[in-house]
């Protein structure tokens, strides 16, 4: 198992060494140049030269890239190119409140999906089943920004009631605060996953509930709850795991459209402006980070399949 | 009268002898009545965005078709914008430029994606773990903020939005045909072709494509509402296809972001889309069960 980890992790470092040469060169080829972005368009060529010396991008890339790799490696994230201000600050400041929505929506998708697929296999072919079939792929059809666009359209128009917007209160000053700014926007984030791990949840335990050992737990006289609870569940819980790991990278997509609507100063809203004024030094390092994050979530969730599958050994 | 492929691969079996036209489509809607429903969800809508010019009571861009911010009313069914202009009409016209931007992006992408994944599962060894290295990479990372990055850089417009969802499918469809590819190649007719020296092309593409086609439809499908989705949110999000053109997305976009609240303005674009996803994802579905054997009943 060890083994295993370190290997992964290994072949993790390699993906995030290819992620980030692709998104310095990306950035690099695009036009607009970074120092005239930053000094605005009244920028004479002489102001404009001189700052380009100053951030460095007349260095040869590889100079550059090394530059950046150096700073990751030992903490310096470096500053942004629009405002000036430290990542590693900015970062640390955003990232509670998107590990809050983050950790709320995991928690919410799962929750809903696994519970909504396991009551829809098991009351198969009933008016249950059928109606949280349906939920479920309304669920994958109806688009999230939307959603979230009526969830404060709505209640401005009907009571006039608007979300506390800009700042965050933090959970332990104001839960009710707090959860009045968080909730809506997870549960708008979780619909969609949810309804994918549903369906997956519903067939994968369909699929386990055929096999013969289920049988041999039927005829051994073991109530139906046990026999889903204990012996079904366990091994039907894998496929809908994989569907996690990789909505997971969509979530943290997500993310940025949420984070958007709602006004929650998360790394995503940083990602989104970054990108939208071309501030490189900042897209370049989320792009980094985000890939750790994912990566280390996929690692976590083949791990988590060994402990729910011992079949499953990793050499 | 032969048997083409393409049928068989649409669910019609071998042994049943060919019945009329109207009483097989029967028999399909009967045994898919949401796939059947899905179809025509989509028709309709084809229908809708080919004739837009004939059906739209009104130019997309017409000020003052009304009152701004109208109600839903008899002249303006789904009611105006902030400038007046008719919001029925800007629906209807939105779904041409929705369903163009995802037919052309899928189709692009899925057939760039078979065909990469055909040779990638087909040649395996070093050509093979280069595809699967750069694709780890590139899914190591949220496809939405991908597309965002390379369409802020190429600028937006209705080509690059077609384009940046075509390149963000393809790992997808790579991933799912080298799949297939890789248990398909192991069949007798695979060795059998070998035998008599046929090249590693011809293999391929005569021999194993045709049987890859099926999965290739499916994936095609459910990917067609994943690009209408990614091209809603990179219009929402001020990135996608510029005005004069109509886009779901953007009207949504600009209905939250005016004051007073005017709910119909965000209300419509968004069920057009949600139609839309949910008329391919019934589709896919029905399609997924009638060729796949392997899931048949399990869903």
């Amino acid at each position: 198992m060890q083994a295993f980890i370190v290997r992964r992790l290994l072949a993790g470092v390699v993906i995030l060494f290819f992620l980030s040469i692709a998104v310095f060169l990306v950035l690099r080829v695009a036009p607009g140049d970074p120092a005239l972005l930053r000094l605005g368009p009244q920028a004479t060529a002489e102001q404009v030269a001189a700052e380009r010396e100053r951030l460095g991008l007349n260095d040869p890339l590889i100079v550059q890239y090394s530059r950046w790799m150096k700073g990751v490696l030992t903490g310096d994230l470096g500053i942004s190119n629009f405002s000036g201000e430290s990542i590693a600050r900015s970062i640390r400041n955003r990232l509670p409140n998107t590990l809050e929505l983050l950790v709320m929506t995991l928690v919410l998708t799962t929750a809903i999906g696994i519970t909504a697929g396991v009551i829809s296999a098991v009351w198969r072919d009933t008016p249950l089943d059928y109606a949280v079939r349906v939920l479920a792929v309304l669920g994958l059809s109806v688009p999230a920004l939307w959603l979230a666009t009526l969830v404060l359209l709505v209640p401005l128009q009907v009571w006039g009631y608007a979300p506390p917007i800009g700042r965050v209160v933090h959970f332990f000053d104001d839960p009710w605060a707090n959860l009045r700014q968080f909730l809506p926007a997870a549960v708008v984030l979780a619909l969609g996953p949810a309804a994918a791990i549903m369906r997956l949840t519903r067939s994968s335990l369909l699929e386990v509930l055929r096999q013969d050992y289920i049988r041999t737990a039927r005829a051994k006289g073991l109530g139906e709850r046990l026999v889903i609870a204990r012996h079904a569940l366990r091994n039907a819980m894998i496929p809908p795991l994989t569907v996690l790991a990789l909505q997971f990278s969509a979530l943290l997509g997500g993310s940025v459209i949420i984070e958007q609507i709602f006004t929650l100063p998360g790394i995503g809203q940083y990602f989104f402006q970054a990108i939208f004024v071309k501030d490189f030094p900042v897209v370049q390092t989320l792009t980094l980070y985000t890939g750790v994050v994912v990566v280390l979530t996929i690692l976590a969730l083949d791990v988590a399949y060994a402990w729910l599958d011992p079949r499953i050994r990793y050499r | 009268m032969a048997v083409r492929p393409a049928e068989v691969a649409l669910g019609m079996e071998l042994a049943v002898p060919r019945q009329p036209l109207p009483r097989r489509l029967l028999r399909l809607v009967r045994r898919y009545p949401l796939g059947a429903l899905g179809f025509v969800i989509i028709l309709s809508l084809l229908v809708v965005g080919v004739f837009a010019p004939l059906i739209a009571p009104h130019d997309v861009n017409e000020i003052g078709v009304a009152p701004p911010l109208s109600g839903i009313s008899r002249e303006t069914p789904f009611g105006t914008d902030n400038l007046g202009r008719d919001m029925l009409s800007r629906v209807i016209w939105g779904a041409r430029i929705s369903l163009s931007v995802g037919f052309i992006a899928v189709i692009g992408g899925t057939i760039a994606g078979t065909v990469i994944g055909l040779i990638s599962g087909y040649m395996g060894g070093p050509v093979d773990s280069a595809i699967q290295r750069i694709l780890d990479s590139v899914q190591a990372f949220p496809a939405l903020v991908l597309l965002l990055i390379i369409i802020r850089i190429l600028g937006p417009s209705l080509e690059n939005v077609v384009l940046v969802i075509g390149l963000g499918i393809i790992p997808g469809v790579i991933r799912i045909v080298r799949g297939a590819v890789l248990s398909e190649k192991n069949n007798v007719y695979v060795e059998a072709a070998r035998a008599i020296g046929a090249t590693p092309l011809r293999i391929i593409f005569v021999h194993i494509a045709p049987n890859i086609m099926a999965l290739a439809i499916v994936i095609m499908t459910t990917l067609l509402g994943t690009a209408v989705l990614a091209e809603a949110a990179l219009s929402f999000l001020g990135l996608g296809v510029p005005p004069p053109n109509p886009s779901w997305g953007a009207d949504i976009n600009a209905a939250r972001n005016n004051l007073p609240v005017h709910i119909p303005w965000a209300l419509f674009p968004g069920l057009a889309i949600s139609l839309t996803v949910l008329g391919f994802n019934l589709l896919g579905d029905a399609l997924r069960d009638a060729l796949d054997p392997r899931l048949r009943g399990a869903r």
